[in-house]
């Protein structure tokens, strides 16, 4: 499946909510397109420490960064293809679009010089995200890539990626204060009505905040709305390019009732929004266990041994000399171990069927297992992007059922 | 010392998201509750969780944002949201009933007050303060502890920085005098602890050493305690470690064994890494750490907070 979405596509947006190792899925999303001969950037906002060794990172600051995968064969070739990734400064990008949109230099300057301006642009509702597929847009539009890999902003709420353009909008939207002063209209009892409205509004909030703030922030906004236009415009452009047939979403969910509740509630927002959906990838998923680089799935029943069967099982692999009361007794503490994992193999298991039920057949869901090694290198991110290309472990538990 | 945070007025619980702040937060609950605390457990603009880990139905007479309600026996929870909170700041902090009612229920203006950056974190934390030095008709405390389930670490901290952001960037008015009360209580060590709660993995790990110096440093709130949860199980004897290695090797052929090989030979790599980051940080930062078990399979949430919160009173009697 991933092979085939990757010739059709040219954009993969990665969402879901934080702690599901979305970033990860991403950079290998990525590097697996790059395996596979192509030219891939990976576009992320904020790398665990970890990720960023892995790829080399130093340095971010918007800018592409070429990650050296000579160190790398796939299937004992070498990497033909290229690996580029970037990482999101979110206030960087903000001022550009200022610099960008802003009728002149001077409006610019006086915007990024506003005190409350440094604090906002990126505590901003929506800015983050809507800088991230800003970038993506940039990138698509002037670059040469064959795959660009988005990885959205940590939010607790996935939902929030969609509803950000309309959020930042309403924002610079906004001129509470210029309507109150001038009041709406001509001179007629209603205008009359607003304007003492508006005044006893300004008071009021002068009250909340203080009256100063209420001054040095309408200001600001009023600043702020000679950039709508420009940022409504691009916004249009943007997210129709994420509604395009170039682009396709994944979702990263982890394996559990809650989260996957969260992911169905996202999935069916996208596709009421229009944006084109390519599967949910559930990550750190239990049940398969790894042989050098051979992945199985653990078999679908366990039942704990009893000691009879326990000293069977013990002679089977003891050799002379080897103490068979001690191995029973290790035999014993793992089946007990395993029965206690096997719960959980069964409680994720489960937790796939009831996707599988939610989406109905057609979808795709990718299982990524539960991995002990870790990612700090390459080979390791690289072993993820292979487990991509293979559409995960699910193909093994089918196998075993 | 896990018995020091009952002296405590405010407890805050931070970490990064899904690393289990939620079930800690309500063991801890539960946990004071046991030695006789009245407890208030704040969500932030959650999706109500406290119910499901407590195994409670929410009344239907409670409208949960932003009400208080009471969970069991000396806990209640509140879920704090930003407009009803916003409500709350105006008619209780400032005490301007009236004026709420005519001027911040028209939409204009909220959607203005939404866009003033900073308010909204601070009216949480500002609610969350409110409930801190909320007092009974008799001039008692309502409750004796309040512990934040705070957001995942970045929204977190935002709303943990806010008061000094805003006692720095607004010199005077309503905003500053509410921001300097919050932060008082948040730097004072005797009234608040900080719980940096996390997971025994590489990532939580180092993210948690950051968040500890980001909150000395550009906060001054010094963290006292790490909670580390879902500490891995060992799948045998340490004794029987080198006995384990060299079975190995022939158990993997056996079409029985090796899935139990496998399962125990990744376990006891996240046992023995997980006893690694555990060093690590308590050289790091040398705080006093404590660490939970990984609950296997619960048949639901409420199941691993009773066994959490059992867990906390084991090691309280253990003290």
């Amino acid at each position: 499946m991933l092979q085939e979405l990757m010739s059709e596509k040219r954009l993969i947006v990665c969402a879901g909510s934080g702690g599901v190792g979305k970033t990860t899925v991403s950079a290998a999303l990525a590097l697996s397109a790059a395996l596979q001969g192509k030219k891939a950037l990976v576009v992320t906002i904020d790398p665990a420490r970890r990720l960023a060794n892995a790829l080399g990172f130093e340095e971010f600051g918007n800018e592409e960064f070429e990650v050296d995968l000579s160190t790398l064969t796939c299937k004992g070739e070498p990497v033909t293809g290229q690996l580029f990734a970037m990482m999101l400064d979110q206030k960087l990008t903000f001022d550009t679009l200022v610099e960008r949109y802003a009728p002149d230099a001077g409006s610019a300057q006086r915007l990024m010089e506003n005190r409350w301006y440094q604090q906002m642009s990126s505590a901003l509702a929506g800015a983050q995200d809507y800088m991230a597929v800003e970038k993506l847009y940039e990138m698509a539009q002037e670059r040469d890539y064959d795959l660009i890999v988005l990885d959205t902003p940590p939010t607790t709420n996935a939902l929030d990626f969609l509803e950000a353009p309309q959020r930042l909008m309403d924002m610079l939207q906004l001129q509470p204060i210029q309507w109150f002063r001038k009041g709406v209209g001509g001179g007629g009892t209603a205008s009359r009505w607003l304007r003492w409205g508006g005044s006893s509004l300004i008071k009021a909030l002068g009250r909340v905040v203080g009256g100063e703030v209420v001054e040095e922030l309408s200001t600001l906004l009023q600043d702020m709305s000679i950039l709508y236009d420009g940022f409504k415009e691009r916004a249009g452009e943007m997210w129709g390019l994420l509604r395009s047939d170039e682009c396709g979403f994944f979702l990263v969910s982890a394996p559990n009732r809650s989260a996957l509740k969260e992911a169905l509630f996202f999935h069916h927002k996208l596709l009421e929004s229009g944006m084109p959906f390519s599967g949910i990838w559930l990550n750190r998923v239990r049940g398969f266990y790894q042989d050098k680089h051979t992945w199985s799935a653990l078999p679908q029943q366990f039942s704990r041994p009893d000691e009879e069967a326990l000293e069977v099982l013990a002679k089977e692999i003891c050799q002379d000399g080897e103490s068979l009361e001690d191995t029973v007794v290790l035999l014993r503490d793992m089946s007990r171990h395993f029965g206690l994992e096997f719960q959980e193999v069964e409680q994720a298991r489960k937790e796939v069927v009831f996707l599988r039920e939610q989406l109905g057949e057609e979808p795709f869901i990718g299982l990524l297992p539960l991995i002990q090694e870790e990612l700090h290198e390459l080979a390791g991110l690289a072993h993820v992007g292979q487990l991509l290309l293979d559409d995960g472990v699910g193909p093994l538990l089918d196998e075993a059922m | 010392m896990l018995s020091s945070c009952l002296e405590k007025r405010l407890i805050v619980n931070i970490g990064k998201g899904g690393v289990g702040k939620s079930m800690l937060t309500a063991a801890l609950a539960r946990y004071a509750a046991s030695q006789g605390k009245r407890v208030l457990i704040c969500e932030v603009n959650a999706k109500d969780r406290m119910a499901s880990l407590f195994a409670k139905e929410i009344p239907s007479s409670i409208d949960t944002l932003d009400q208080v309600w009471q969970l069991e026996d000396n806990i209640w929870t509140v879920n704090i949201h930003p407009n009803e909170s916003m409500k709350e700041y105006v008619v209780q902090v400032l005490r301007l009933k009236i004026l709420y009612k005519v001027v911040f229920e028209n939409q204009l203006m909220q959607q203005f007050l939404r866009a003033v950056p900073g308010l909204q974190e601070l009216v949480y934390i500002g609610k969350v303060w409110f409930h801190t030095t909320e007092l009974r008709k008799d001039n008692t405390p309502r409750f004796d502890m309040v512990i934040v389930d705070s957001p995942a670490t970045g929204h977190g901290l935002a709303m943990l920085r806010i008061p000094d952001v805003i006692v720095r960037t607004v010199p005077v008015g309503p905003m500053h005098t509410a921001a300097q009360k919050i932060k008082d209580v948040l730097e004072d060590p005797t009234q608040t602890q900080l719980n940096l709660v996390t997971l025994p993995e590489e990532m939580p790990i180092n993210e948690t050493v950051e968040l500890y110096h980001s909150l000395a440093n550009d906060l001054n709130m010094h963290a006292e305690q790490i909670f580390i949860n879902q500490w891995p199980h060992s799948p045998f004897q340490d004794s029987h470690r080198e006995q384990f290695s060299t079975l190995y090797d022939r158990a993997i052929e056996h079409p029985t064994l090796a899935p139990w090989f496998a399962v125990a030979k990744d376990a006891q790599k996240k046992h023995e890494k997980a006893s690694r980051y555990c060093e690590k940080i308590k050289a790091d930062l040398g705080l006093s750490l404590l660490t939970l078990p990984h609950v296997y399979a619960p048949p639901s949430e409420g199941d691993i907070v009773s066994s959490l919160s059992q867990e906390l009173l084991a090691r309280h009697t253990a003290q």
